[in-house]
């Protein structure tokens, strides 16, 4: 008989004794999947953190009225968030946010990008993705003993920027579509490490 | 006595264990490359862990795990240049040669990388799937028309690589 769906059949065909390690999937899965949950914990706790400040802020002002007509503020007028939290010393500029969203993902991560311009992806699997506009990097951080490996080009491709080891790590920048190779090293360049 | 954090990891690798592989043969079919199939099948059981206890308790975790699969291979395809590699245009005349032929089946992975990434997930979720034009319009955000043009589209261009026999009787 005739089949009627040739094309499909060949992909199944195709990929029919394809295999993949369910067991390293799962270690790897768990671990990445684990890194994800407490980041979000993480900013949760901060937006509420700053939430609660910021009604702690508006009642303050609200007693700051009361205290106009004579009346007193029966509520703590002063922030309670923790005093490290940004909103005792919000960021004003692109570059001081980016600079706290990278000391945050260092919590994640031993290397992050610390630039206004570049917005960087979570990292996963020893890897995160960032971007600027159309052009596109990806870093990777890696174990320090396969440095001397990566000096020559033919493992890492000439265009790869390579890190110089900090602690355990160094890590390589690549470029994607669209992107130029001095993106690439200015990428490099605002690399920031949790040691 | 087993916590509640071990019963949510002991039920994800059930999951994993009964889903991983067909997931793992759909990237490869979108990406062509078995690290980047297997980058992007992590990546999706990652994001499906973290949030495991909302995706167990929904009426089919392997459909939001196959979604997210999608979402993850349009948005890292940004960075796989190699994903759009050209092909040589002779190799797939040799499709007509028997199917278990590994080279063969080396071209069906290579000619399916010269396909804009979205035209892959057309066809993959088409003809690998057998997803009905309808549902396969609804997972990637698209109209029926747009997804019956992309696909009669993906096709006819594979044609020179895979020969008339694979692509025109599916058309």
């Amino acid at each position: 008989m005739e089949d009627p769906m040739p094309f499909g059949t060949a992909l199944h065909d195709r990929v029919r004794d394809e295999h993949p390690d369910l067991d390293h999937l799962v270690r790897v899965a768990t671990r990445s999947g684990t890194r994800i949950r407490r980041r979000r914990h993480a900013i949760a706790t901060a937006v509420t953190a700053s939430g609660v400040a910021a009604v702690a802020i508006g009642v303050a002002m609200l007693g700051g009225s009361d205290l106009r007509s004579g009346g007193e503020p029966d509520v703590a007028v002063q922030p309670t968030a923790p005093a490290s939290h940004p909103v005792d010393q919000p960021p004003r500029t692109r570059a001081e946010r980016a600079h706290a969203r990278a000391l945050r993902a260092l919590q994640d991560a031993p290397v992050y990008v610390d630039s206004p311009d570049w917005r960087c992806d979570q990292p996963l699997d020893e890897k995160f993705i960032c971007t600027h506009g159309a052009a596109s990097v990806v870093v990777v951080w890696r174990p320090a003993e396969t440095w001397a490996d990566y000096q020559d080009p033919a493992k890492a491709g000439p265009e790869t920027f390579i890190s110089d080891v900090h602690g355990q790590f160094f890590a390589t920048v690549n470029a994607g579509p669209d992107t130029t190779h001095a993106q690439v090293v200015e990428v490099g360049e605002a690399l920031i490490w949790a040691e | 006595m087993i916590t509640d954090a071990g019963k949510d990891s002991e039920d994800f690798g059930d999951f994993v264990r009964a889903t991983g592989t067909q997931l793992y043969r759909q990237a490869l079919l979108l990406t062509g490359d078995h690290h980047l199939a297997e980058d992007l099948t992590q990546t999706t059981y990652a994001k499906v862990y973290a949030s495991w206890r909302r995706v167990s308790r929904a009426d089919n975790p392997v459909a939001y795990a196959r979604t997210t699969l999608l979402n993850s291979f349009f948005s890292h395809r940004r960075l796989r240049r190699s994903g759009e590699l050209p092909t040589d245009p002779t190799l797939g005349r040799e499709s007509s040669a028997p199917e278990d032929d590994p080279e063969t089946r080396l071209d069906l992975l290579a000619a399916l990388t010269i396909l804009p990434p979205r035209d892959r997930a057309v066809l993959v979720l088409r003809y690998w799937e057998d997803r009905s034009v309808a549902d396969t319009a609804r997972d990637l955000g698209m109209t029926e028309t747009g997804v019956r043009t992309r696909s009669r589209r993906a096709l006819q261009r594979l044609r020179p690589l895979l020969g008339a026999e694979l692509t025109e009787r599916t058309m």
